[in-house]
């Protein structure tokens, strides 16, 4: 009996320390790197960001879940290729695109069940001006094709400056969308 | 003294409707806008004649509530006479507007991003809705909810009644609230069996302008969590778990009883001994966490005054007498805000020395009669 009182208090503890997060607002900037590959807790992180999707229910909350998440897979792109992980980096970079590729559709579900989406979508655009920069840093950066050698295991060829351009485009997309 | 006590709150309720929103339309009948249009203009334009009057009916209040508590057995002979007579001030208050809070709009606002726009409440602002109508009368729309998961899915009951009228949903929430009050005299009742003790609790006015007119939350709080640490302390293991449940979701309403987690260690304790550790309990986190969180608000005393209410009144008279009279330094705290409509400039001050006065004047009092006693002991 104590054990199952001694984990309730913390699953409570858990929910309040949770809930009661920073609500600080500033100007749109990315957040700092999460848990990189190679952490012990990268996976579980993994984990807790699919699971965060049926905490984040309603339009305006997807759009808070996908919008953090592809800027938490940008930041994880950029940071895995400044230290050359660019097999990994492409990853993170083709996940943050398709997370971002997700928001017309909140919005315009917002929009049909008569929520004003506009702040929502000037947020967006902030959002994209700071990704295209972003993508921008990183394609002066990196070699503009890179074989990734792995141990006992065929070499992949990384079109890492088309990856980038397709990145760009995807961001672009987006908000040439919403502006329609 | 009873029906003096009623036509008070009938009065309150009355004039509570002054104290509307500017920026709230509950009615458009001419009825309705031709009753309230005085009453607003003596609420917001005679801002100290409003302060007085309601100073005025909270004293009185405090005066009858204390005559009756003394004659609570020859005024209330039985828990019936009692209910009949509380059941109709309770449907009255319950039309009352929430004069001294905006706390029901907030209530409404997250059940509104919750249930009609299907949001979750934890991560989208009201704020973040600009069209909802509703923010034009709630003020901490820039705040994701601020109560549990319990409350957020009890809401839905009179957010779905309220079927979109404001006026109406203002009812229903405020019933909801009031059928746990009188669920709260009733548990009382059965563990106690002593009208004191029932008076004592639901004739207070600050437990009745706080739960019945404003209609805060805690009194749903308080139930859950006594009933479930009543519960904890039986032999059968499943009304043992049946209580640990309900105090659990009492904890996902407010938080305030999370302080009383440690309780459930110690099951070897009685019934009295139990709600005397909680009210002291709930007494350091009143004093102690909610000024350093935001201030001391007045429904906050419900805490403690709630699960003072099971204790034996002759062997804690004292801290009843103490609960009393912090309930008035409580209530009077309104009256700043109401005399000059703002919350800042000497109003913290203000409030401090209204709360602080009557406790003071209680303490003095009892130091005399300490003393008085002791020295009537010596001769």
């Amino acid at each position: 009996m104590k054990k199952i009182i001694i984990i309730i208090s913390f699953i409570i503890l858990s929910f309040f320390v949770i809930s009661h997060s920073s609500q600080i607002q500033a100007s749109y900037v990315l957040s700092y790197p999460s848990f990189m590959p190679g952490n012990k807790l990268y996976k579980i992180s993994r984990i807790v960001d699919q699971l965060n999707n049926w905490w984040y229910f309603g339009n305006i909350a997807q759009i808070k879940y996908h919008l953090g998440l592809s800027d938490k897979y940008l930041v994880e792109a950029k940071t895995l290729f400044e230290y050359k992980q660019y097999l990994l980096g492409v990853d993170a970079l083709k996940r943050s695109t398709k997370q971002f590729q997700t928001l017309p559709l909140f919005v315009k579900q917002g929009i049909s069940e008569n929520k004003n989406m506009n702040s929502l979508i000037s947020t967006i655009s902030e959002a994209v001006v700071i990704h295209r920069s972003v993508l921008q840093e990183m394609k002066i950066s990196c070699p503009e094709i890179f074989e990734w050698v792995p141990e006992k295991r065929a070499a992949t060829e990384l079109k890492l400056h088309d990856e980038l351009d397709k990145a760009n485009s995807a961001v672009v997309s987006v908000i040439n969308e919403l502006k329609k | 003294m009873t029906v003096i006590y009623f036509l008070l709150f009938l009065f309150i309720t009355l004039i509570s409707y002054g104290f509307i929103d500017p920026n709230l339309t509950l009615s458009s009948l001419p009825l309705v806008t031709g009753y309230i249009r005085p009453l607003f203009y003596m609420v917001y334009q005679q801002r100290l004649l409003t302060a007085g009057i309601f100073t005025g009916i909270l004293l009185s209040l405090f005066f009858i509530f204390k005559k009756i508590f003394w004659q609570s057995q020859t005024v209330f002979p039985t828990i019936h006479v009692f209910g009949k007579w509380l059941v109709p001030l309770v449907l009255i208050l319950t039309l009352s507007y929430p004069m001294l809070s905006y706390d029901l709009f907030n209530y409404m606002t997250t059940a509104n991003v919750a249930y009609t726009h299907h949001e979750n409440p934890y991560i989208v602002m009201p704020i973040e809705i600009p069209n909802d109508s509703n923010l034009a009368f709630t003020r901490a729309a820039n705040k994701v909810a601020l109560y549990g998961p319990t409350w957020l899915l009890l809401t839905w009951i009179p957010h779905t009644l309220g079927m979109g009228n404001i006026w109406q949903t203002i009812i229903t929430f405020k019933l909801m609230n009031a059928l746990w009050y009188v669920g709260f005299c009733y548990v009382l009742w059965c563990v106690t069996k002593n009208m004191k003790n029932v008076i004592f609790f639901a004739l207070n006015p600050l437990i009745i302008m706080e739960t019945l007119v404003s209609g805060h939350n805690d009194i749903v709080m308080m139930v859950l969590a006594c009933g479930g640490l009543l519960l904890w302390l039986k032999k059968e293991w499943v009304s043992r778990f049946f209580g640990l449940f309900i105090f659990i979701l009492s904890i996902f309403i407010k938080g305030a009883t999370a302080a009383l987690i440690p309780l459930l260690f110690f099951r070897k304790m009685t019934q009295s001994r139990l709600m005397l550790i909680v009210s002291c309990l709930l007494f350091l986190v009143f004093i102690i966490a909610t000024p350093i969180r935001e201030e001391l608000y007045p429904w906050y005393a419900i805490w403690f005054l709630s699960t003072a209410a099971f204790l034996p009144y002759p062997k804690y008279s004292w801290f009843w007498q103490f609960c009393i009279a912090l309930s008035l330094g409580l209530e009077l705290r309104h009256v700043p805000y109401m005399a000059m409509g703002y919350y800042e400039g000497p109003g913290p001050l203000l409030r401090t020395v209204l709360t602080i006065i009557p406790v003071a004047v209680w303490g003095l009092w009892f130091g005399i009669k300490r003393k008085n006693r002791k020295l009537h002991r010596n001769t």
